[in-house]
């Protein structure tokens, strides 16, 4: 008996663009209703008999509370493909915080616009907010086609206007979609109103999207979590985060340089065997006793070739979630993988005020709530990273004061 | 080489797994919450697999003494066969005062709650690992996977800080534990495909014993209720739960909720 | 001209008739709702028909009559069958205050609002209805479930205790009162709220159960009923003593009360005149022969016509639709109780009464037959409600041997009285209604009026208002 995969999305963008018609409507078309709901959809349609969907995703909350964590709602769907969820992260500011945390287990986003209303303030900003936690995947969806006539035109106008806009942040859409929620053109089907629209209906785009975020293609990265004694030997676990690893492979130690070679990949009653692909935890023993000693937590198994990036002087942008702000010359911890090193803030630059996406100023001296700002950190010791496009799990880093997460950022 | 992908079973596994690697890390007086339940056997299970067959931290089984005979059996089988370190914590006073499930907070309240006041207390332990999942009832929907408590247990849940991506909170304040939840992204049908992909033993009082009754969850006996069903194994277990879909539940509940509404409005004079 | 403020603060007390609330605090009953009442004024208010509790607060909610909403009594056809269907929140399609409120970042409280069950993800904190099944699954966030059951907070009061005991509820009316302000205060003190909204409804089954005996001077009960309201004033009290001056408040009820005469079995008079037929062995009060029934009753006087193409079994042709209405219409108004006094006040066709168009322009401008065509939330609407006169409660009664009983109930709902002190805010000056509060709440708080609201222009219901009703 096969379980069917998972994917995760997000739907940000103006709260009245129609979110709630949309999610309502992915619902109903795929049947991933209960049939009384399904039936009160249909009872409560307007006069024309278009079924009303905007009241459906306030009122799933009866039925998933049970299934509601980290602060947002989760609501399921399905289709043949494979089951989805769609976290439904709020839209108000003082929700950014919890906004940015369920949004961080998301595989890919809807950025939704409303056909007639276009480009709003708060679409800006969700897109760049995602564009911060590298949510890479992103579907723009152009909503209420009906209300502009379904007009090839207007639709060919927010789509390069938001092509423009993603590309100042560094995203891209991977498609652009139009559709109308309330009538259901073009999400699970195709209708006669846009037949000018040679791409997919969204439903089929979504399918298309890979899930998971582990390349078991990629570069070889294995954070060390903690070295074991097992039956008189060491092994080190982990989880390996990119690429495989087998006995045999060579692999160097970062940031101690270490090179060593692979002797057995351990594992406690898997029906896995050979090489490690990437997302398992294993244990690994190493061929060579001498590289052992210098092992520890933080430092990370590559490739031989080519290696990550390994320094002290770290820059990235981050999105500062605490009350407390902090100032240039503060001390502060910084995690990424199993890294966490402590760092001085030397530089804060780019202030730039995530509501209105002005920049407060290019050299500040202190970064406050839900601001963002490119951080330049000096760290006490190595650190090891990647760019985010090339691996994700080192190419981020959450930023911690008292124990608590206070920032988070990916590398460029 | 050969490389096979991860399915979603062995990344709920592997995330697990590594949650429970990194409470240990941080944590040195560590325990885990055995209920002898089937949450907290595939947790004890993932522990085994962290630690390569081991259990290196303390079980802690609050015994409320109402727990079926069975279920003890099964504690003590098992507590001998994976080496576990296992430590009861009792309310006695609770019990021997004859605390019963007549009031039921009260009871759930003495015997669990403050019986885990007095485990903690007594072993001194700074974090804890349990079995709860997201798709459990409650207060239990707003945890996070490495979630606070201060010295009287109580939980600010309402400003929780993020918990981004698998970065952690790891430390704690002095008399506080934190309580690390290694399921929380786990279903109840996913445990049950776990059990089945691993064959994990757990007590048959989940299945049918024959009179079209189950119990779905274990607690103590007093409270537990059964539910129809015909499970007898685990692939018609899983079955159930795949198909027994949401509207059936909700149909249900909706059910209940119904004849609840229709006496309070009789009562009222509208009905 | 009052100023905008970004906060309001209500607290409502069901059912409680201005005239009654006049009397308490000249009596020194209610001393600081008195001494309230006594600045700012006491006006009167009329509330919805029908005026039951979760239509009228679905009104106060919304700002829009129940053609816009949808809740239009306690108990509906469920929707493809002659079941009963129980509407809630659920099912109600228009926004509230706190859904507006919420968008706009304002934060949001209110709790124990008739139809506010299941409660919706608000920017703030939302405590159900009475209607909730139990405490875990009131709220919105689920975690208050934990603080509301430390403190025994009650959905609501036992009135089936109060059926068996008169005497064992007084207890009941003060301990669900003290535990409901109880987390009142708690969660006021939590945060710096925008818009909190308390309901009390202990104040409708006292005067369900106690208003008779109010009226009557009965030794115990009457002393226990105006203890309540003392209980209810302290609460008052408190409140006005946390509140800044300056923040605007409105206290008020839904509607108003007076004494019963009879209950009226309507279903059992329909019967009688050849509208209704039951069913076999009725399971439920609309559980009827639809093949011989051109008519059936839902409480309190709403009356559907069994219409083909609508009703599953529909009987009657689009046709006959108003004819049979207006025969209906005949019967009711000729209905009188055993003391030869007439029942039924007016009889209202839906068209008159409802509407779902945004101005309202609609309403009395709908021939019957697009009336009885149209769907939507308006389409669930009686075809015809009849009105009382005081003292009239009308039920429901398919299986009621007889058409007039009497009841543990001694006070039943009145349409044209409910009680308004309003602190710091304008209202409208003329023909006060239930379902024109939202508006001026909302523009008060500096927040856009959505285009659909009612309460100005064609949008209320002044033809209701006849020397009889005042």
């Amino acid at each position: 008996m096969a379980m069917k995969e998972e994917f995760k999305f997000v739907v940000v963008g103006h709260v009245d663009h129609g979110k709630s018609t949309l999610i309502g409507r992915l619902l109903f078309d795929t049947n991933s209703l209960p049939p009384d709901k399904m039936d009160e959809v249909r009872a409560a349609s307007d006069s024309a008999g278009t079924p009303e969907f905007a009241f459906v995703m306030d009122h799933l909350e009866e039925e998933r509370e049970n299934l509601i964590t980290i602060d947002t709602a989760q609501v399921w769907f399905k289709t043949d493909k494979r089951d989805y969820v769609i976290i439904d992260a709020p839209g108000h500011k003082q929700f950014l915080k919890n906004m940015i945390t369920g949004s961080s287990q998301a595989s890919a986003a809807l950025l939704l616009i409303d056909a007639k209303e276009g480009i709003r303030e708060q679409t800006q900003r969700h897109a760049y907010l995602l564009s911060l936690l590298g949510i890479k995947q992103l579907i723009v969806v152009i909503n209420k086609m009906d209300l502009v006539d379904f007009k090839e035109d207007r639709f060919n106008e927010l789509k390069t206007g938001i092509t423009e806009k993603l590309n100042e942040y560094g995203l891209s859409a991977l498609h652009v979609v139009p559709i109308s929620a309330k009538e259901g053109d073009n999400l699970a089907k195709k209708t006669d109103t846009m037949p000018w629209f040679k791409g997919n209906t969204l439903l089929a785009y979504l399918d298309d999207l890979k899930a998971g975020e582990s390349d078991v293609d990629g570069v070889t990265r294995f954070p060390v979590q903690d070295i074991y004694d097992h039956d008189n030997e060491k092994v080190i676990v982990g989880k390996l985060i990119s690429g495989s690893l087998g006995a045999g492979q060579e692999v160097i130690f970062h940031p101690c340089g270490k090179s060593a070679t692979i002797k057995e990949i351990v594992r406690f009653e898997s029906p896995k065997t050979g090489a490690a692909v990437a997302g398992e935890c294993i244990g690994i023993k190493l061929e060579d006793g001498i590289a052992i000693k210098a092992i520890k937590r933080g430092e990370v198994a590559c490739d031989v070739d080519p290696s990550p990036m390994i320094g002290t002087r770290l820059v990235a942008p981050v999105f500062w979630m605490s009350g407390e702000p902090v100032e240039v010359g503060d001390t502060i911890e910084f995690k990424c993988a199993t890294q966490q090193i402590e760092c001085k803030v030397k530089k804060i630059n780019d202030r730039i005020n995530s509501s209105t996406l002005e920049m407060i100023e290019s050299e500040a001296k202190e970064l406050c709530d839900t601001e963002v700002a490119k951080l330049t950190l000096q760290a006490t010791d190595y650190a090891v990273t990647d760019s985010f496009d090339l691996v994700q799990e080192t190419g981020r880093f959450v930023l911690m004061r008292d124990g608590d997460t206070v920032a988070g950022g990916i590398f460029q | 080489m050969k490389k096979e992908p991860m399915d979603r079973m062995d990344e709920l596994e592997a995330q697990s797994i590594y949650i429970i690697r990194e409470a240990f890390y941080h944590y040195k007086n560590l325990a885990i919450l055995w209920s002898i339940g089937k949450d907290s056997t595939v947790l004890m299970w993932l522990v085994r697999k962290a630690f390569f067959g081991n259990v290196p931290f303390p079980a802690l089984h609050i015994d409320t003494s109402y727990k079926f005979e069975k279920m003890y059996k099964f504690r003590d089988e098992y507590a001998k066969k994976w080496n576990i370190d296992l430590k009861v914590a009792r309310n006695e006073k609770a019990i021997a005062e004859g605390m019963s499930n007549e009031k039921k907070f009260d009871c759930c309240n003495a015997l669990k709650t403050e019986g885990l006041k007095m485990g903690i207390a007594k072993f001194g332990f700074e974090a804890l690992i349990l079995g709860i999942r997201r798709d459990e009832h409650g207060i239990r929907s707003k945890e996070r996977t490495f979630s606070p408590r201060n010295e009287k247990f109580e939980w600010n849940y309402k400003d929780q800080p993020p918990e981004l991506w698998n970065q952690y909170k790891n430390e704690t304040e002095e008399k506080s534990h934190i309580r690390v939840h290694p399921l929380l992204h786990w279903t109840e049908v996913d445990i049950w495909y776990y059990i089945k992909r691993e064959e994990i033993p757990i007590t048959d009082l989940y299945f049918d014993q024959g009179d079209g009754k189950r119990f779905r969850s274990i607690g103590c006996e007093p409270c537990c209720g059964k539910i129809d069903s015909c499970a007898s194994n685990i692939d018609d277990m899983i079955d159930e739960l795949e198909n027994t879909n949401t509207s059936e539940r909700a149909g249900r509940a909706q059910d209940k909720e119904d004849a609840t509404t229709m006496q309070k409005l009789r009562a009222l004079g509208y009905m | 001209m009052a100023q905008h403020h970004p906060k309001f603060m209500v607290l409502s007390i069901d059912g409680v008739p201005v005239e009654l609330m006049q009397r308490m605090y000249d009596e020194g009953i209610m001393p600081r709702l008195g001494a309230l009442a006594k600045e700012v004024g006491l006006r009167q208010m009329r509330s919805i028909q029908p005026c039951v509790s979760c239509v009228a607060w679905t009104c106060f909610t919304t700002g829009k009559n129940p053609g816009k909403h949808g809740i239009y009594g306690f108990i509906d056809r469920a929707d493809d069958s002659f079941g009963l269907k129980f509407p809630n929140q659920a099912i109600m399609t228009s926004d509230t205050i706190f859904d507006i409120l919420s968008r706009e970042g304002k934060r949001v409280f209110s709790m124990n609002v008739p139809c506010t069950y299941p409660p919706r993800q608000v920017n703030g904190i939302q405590i159900g209805g009475f209607l909730a099944p139990n405490l875990d699954k009131i709220a919105y966030p689920a975690s208050e479930a934990p603080y509301l059951k430390s403190i025994d907070y009650r959905l609501d009061n036992d009135a089936a205790l109060a059926r068996q005991d008169k005497d064992a509820f007084i207890e009941d009316l003060m301990t669900t009162h003290k535990n409901r302000m109880e987390a009142m205060e708690y969660y006021l003190d939590q945060e710096d709220w925008d818009f909190f909204h308390t309901h009390i409804m202990g104040s409708d089954r006292a005067c369900h159960f106690y208003f008779g005996e109010m009226l009557d001077q009965h030794p115990k009960y009457e002393k226990a009923f105006f203890d309540y309201f003392r209980a209810v004033d302290e609460s008052v009290g408190k409140v006005l003593d946390r509140l800044p001056e300056d923040v605007p408040l409105m206290i008020f009820s839904d509607h108003g009360f007076c004494r019963i005469t009879h209950e009226v079995q309507l279903s059992k008079y329909l019967i009688d005149k050849g509208w209704t037929t039951p069913a076999d062995s009725p399971k439920h009060p609309i559980d009827i022969n639809t093949a011989k029934s051109k008519a059936y009753n839902l409480i309190p006087g709403r009356i559907f016509v069994n219409l083909e193409g609508r009703e599953p079994g529909g009987s009657v042709k689009l046709e006959d639709y108003d004819k049979v209405r207006q025969e209906i219409k005949a019967d009711l108004l000729a209905l009188t109780d055993p003391k030869g006094n007439k029942v039924i006040d007016r009889v209202v066709m839906r068209e008159d009464l409802y509407w779902s168009d945004h101005d309202g322009k609609n309403r009395g401008n709908l021939s019957p037959i697009e009336s009885a065509q149209m769907g939507g939330t308006y389409g669930k609407a009686a075809d015809l409600v009849a009105i009382p006169f005081d003292g009239y409660d009308l039920k429901l009664g398919l299986t009621a041997p007889e058409i007039f009983t009497n009841s543990e109930m001694t006070g039943m709902h009145s349409y044209h009285d409910a009680f308004m002190v309003a602190r710091g805010i304008e209202l409208p000056k003329d023909n006060l209604e239930i379902m024109m509060l939202c508006r001026p709440i909302l523009e008060h708080m500096g927040v856009a009026v959505p285009e659909d609201l009612d309460g100005i222009d064609d949008g209320v219901t002044p033809d209701l208002y006849t020397d009889t009703n005042r």
